[in-house]
């Protein structure tokens, strides 16, 4: 009976997963994950965090928790630095034991230090030692650590190695398109091109051992440039979604945001559309390098997406509470007002967030744009078929992704319908 | 050049003088008032903690006062302190004030950039400017050791405010005094006389430590002075923060790498296995250590959103249980009033109380 490893499926999970899964897979351990965000996910994450925490930490409690019957293990990483000069967030840091001393009837837990700030071979060390902690040789250990990480380098990790720019910078997974499908009922259908690149996200079949790599089930994250551009036609509006990526790709915590700009005919890009040398070249922009990891990536993205592409606006998708965001927050409104024009959306979600809110003020963003680049509501709407509803008919997003996901079948825990507010 | 700085507590006299002495024009911070966090607060980013509201309306009032220069510390993270002068710059430019920045990073790391921005608002020969140094040192270690004794006294004293009286005039003394004799005679004399303060000896005050971050733990204007309220319940408070020993422990001796507060990081070890930042790994510690040496119990003083206190914060009720010690943490903003405060302190103060009296009957 091989290991079950139970992997939270929030925070670091949508950067690293390529590299954890494929490192407990070569140790021929089984990996479960706690599934998409619902509602029950969150509300078990409510009970036991503090309630000054931001909601991602609240939901990846949830997701914690909700791991408790279902593997041997909990992997809750502590996630230090992965390159030098930049540490994760200090609820990054102190995760595991914030975990440890609020859930209760946890099974253990096992959290593997990340330290990178001394050099890449660091990575290698704490693979390795995550591996005997497992039970698992030395040697063995060593080669699943190499193999991970050269997964992890193929799914866009290279930046990293080649060391542009002096700093080792970590490329996003999704550099070379992990898994850009996206849900059908967006109208867009799923994107070939980035199924058949993508990185195989989660193993098909979890029950199963001999389970292959290559489905792609559903997108973690999603590319906006890839897959709209392929519609082949040319969508009037584009919008810059800057957040990190556990709140805009968790598409419960960002009460579907990307859908429902997806549906109004938007072209959306994010900060994984941004690759880590366009980051790091934006270096200059600021007079002292922000020393959070994603919160530098979201930034100086931000800066390269309106220095250097046409979007037409920008909007910051933050959580409630978000420390490192209160600073990245007000950079983004003070440059995209004085520095470079461009119109910019403050966006707050929690686990509260209802989405006609966030729809309303999308619309309401985006009537704005219209009305500055002197494009009518019906030229945005553009094709037949289209109403003016279409912003609305993608805020059911959260309702949909408990009901109409399959992985929900995890947890076999009942959707409560009747989030939606009016 | 007019320089101006953040103001903290009893210390801000004492850093007018050391920029004086060096050679500048000084607009000494004002007392942080409501203004000042209203200020704060309308120009600050929401989710910013407490004191980066305070700073900020601070130093918009010392702008309008003149002062043309800011001089502040700095940092690496990952607490949100150490790019705070960036964020206030940016938001002060974009608010149309004028004036130059300098923040003081950590030694270790930035020894060349510390001296180029001192070089810039040192205008005096180097004696002079070791003899500032000095004296600022020595007077700031005074003030710490007043208010140490001051707050041993203070919950017992016979006469109400003897205490605090004698606390003020001493700091109003090292101010005025001009040299290393000077100030060493002014201090050893209130220092002595605070000590002599009447007290009652027959009572046993509860103890209470404070932990939590810096800045709202050394600051009495912000935390609603929490420290003489206790005091005036009858109860014994144990600041966990002086800015002396903070200095000499983060600065100096971590410039030279040596680990600062080593028994206090493995006093939290157990509870949190990492710097998380700011003071949330002192606060875990501390908060064991206060157990262990038999306080009644423990307040922590957080800035609502401070990400490191949150931290401390989810873990210490663990620690709370393990080590049965109570914790009342105090989440301070904008919207906190004195009235809440009290009233949770009081409910705090009797809790501690039952315990004892429950416990005193038991061992009876």
């Amino acid at each position: 009976m091989s290991l079950v490893i139970g992997i939270p499926r929030a925070l670091h999970y949508y950067t690293f997963i390529p590299l954890w899964e494929r490192f407990f897979y070569e140790l021929g351990m089984k990996v479960v994950e706690s599934g998409p965000t619902n509602k029950h996910i969150v509300d078990l994450g409510v009970k036991t965090t503090v309630t000054d925490a931001c909601a991602p930490i609240k939901i990846f409690q949830g997701h914690a928790e909700a791991l408790a019957r279902k593997a041997d293990v909990v992997f809750i990483p502590r996630v230090v630095s992965f390159e030098g000069g930049y540490v994760f967030c200090p609820k990054f840091l102190g995760l595991p034991d914030m975990v440890k001393a609020t859930v209760d009837n946890l099974p253990p837990v096992i959290d593997t230090r990340f330290d990178l700030r001394r050099g890449f071979a660091a990575l290698v060390r704490a693979l390795v030692r995550l591996g005997t902690e497992l039970g698992s040789g030395k040697a063995k250990a060593f080669a699943a650590a190499v193999r991970a990480i050269r997964h992890f380098r193929q799914s866009g990790w290279t930046a990293h190695l080649r060391r542009e720019h002096g700093v080792g910078a970590v490329g996003s997974i999704v550099e070379h398109g992990v898994a850009a499908s996206r849900s059908s009922e967006c109208g867009v259908g799923v994107s070939s091109r980035s199924v058949a690149q993508g990185v195989a996200i989660r193993r098909s079949d979890e029950h199963g051992v001999g389970a292959t790599w290559s489905s792609v089930e559903h997108g973690i994250i999603r590319r906006g440039v890839h897959g709209t551009e392929q519609d082949g036609e040319k969508l009037p509006v584009t919008i810059a979604v800057i957040g990190y990526p556990y709140i805009v790709h968790d598409p419960f915590l960002s009460c579907g945001m990307l859908d429902i700009l997806e549906k109004a005919r938007v072209r959306v890009v994010t900060m994984e559309d941004v690759s880590t040398r366009d980051i790091e070249a934006q270096r200059g922009a600021l007079s002292k390098q922000v020393f959070w990891h994603y919160s530098n990536r979201a930034l100086k993205a931000a800066y390269h997406l309106m220095k250097h592409t046409e979007i037409d606006g920008l909007v910051h998708a933050t959580a409630f509470g978000c420390g490192p965001d209160a600073i990245v927050d007000k950079f983004l409104e003070i440059d995209c007002k004085d520095e470079y024009g461009v119109p910019f959306l403050s966006l707050t979600v929690d686990e509260h967030s209802g989405q006609a809110g966030i729809a309303t003020r999308l619309e309401a963003f985006l009537d704005m744009i219209l009305r500055k680049k002197g494009l009518s509501a019906f030229q945005r709407l553009g094709g037949p078929g289209r109403t003016d509803s279409g912003l609305h008919a993608g805020a059911d997003s959260r309702l949909q992704n408990g009901a109409a996901n399959g992985l929900q079948d995890d947890l076999k825990v009942p959707v409560v319908q009747g989030r939606q507010v009016s | 050049m007019k320089i101006t700085f953040p103001y903290m507590g009893y210390y801000a006299p004492v850093f007018t003088n050391l920029f004086r002495k060096l050679g500048n024009e000084v607009v000494a911070p004002p007392r942080p008032s409501k203004r000042t966090l209203d200020l704060g607060t309308k120009h600050a980013p929401e989710f910013a903690c407490l004191p980066l509201k305070i700073l900020l309306g601070t130093y918009i009032e010392a702008l309008e006062m003149g002062a043309d220069t800011i001089v502040s510390t700095g940092g690496v993270g990952p607490c949100r302190a150490g790019y705070y002068t960036r964020l206030q710059e940016k938001i002060l430019r974009s608010l149309g004030y004028d004036f130059r920045m300098f923040t003081i990073e950590p030694i270790k790391g930035h020894l060349m950039d510390i001296v180029r921005t001192i070089r810039s608002f040192v205008n005096v020969p180097v004696t002079k400017l070791y003899d500032a140094l000095t004296t600022t040192w020595l007077k700031l270690a005074y003030i710490d050791q007043f208010e140490r004794v001051c707050h041993h006294r203070r919950p017992v004293e016979i006469n109400r405010g003897s205490s605090t009286r004698l606390l003020e005039e001493g700091v109003a003394a090292i101010d005025k005094a001009q040299n290393c004799k000077e100030i060493r005679e002014v201090g050893r004399a209130y220092v002595d006389m605070l000590g002599k303060v009447e007290i009652d000896e027959t009572k046993n005050p509860l103890k209470v430590g404070i932990i939590g971050e810096i800045y709202v733990v050394l600051e009495p204007a912000v935390n609603f002075e929490v420290i003489e309220n206790l005091n005036k319940m009858g109860v014994y408070a144990h600041r966990s923060i002086f800015l002396t020993d903070w200095t000499r422990e983060n600065a100096f001796l971590d410039a030279l790498r040596i680990q600062p507060e080593k028994q206090i990081r493995a006093q939290a070890r157990p509870y949190l296995n990492q710097p998380v930042g700011g003071h949330g790994e002192n606060s875990v510690g501390e908060t064991v250590r206060y157990a262990k040496s038999g306080y009644d119990g423990v307040i922590q003083l957080a800035p609502f959103t401070c990400i490191p206190e949150i931290v401390a914060k989810s873990i210490l009720p663990k620690v709370s249980r393990d080590l049965g010690i109570p914790v009342l943490t105090l989440t301070l903003d904008e919207q906190t009033g004195l009235e809440g405060v009290m009233t949770r302190l009081e409910a705090f103060v009797d809790l501690l109380m039952r315990r004892r009296l429950r416990a005193g009957e038991a061992s009876a």
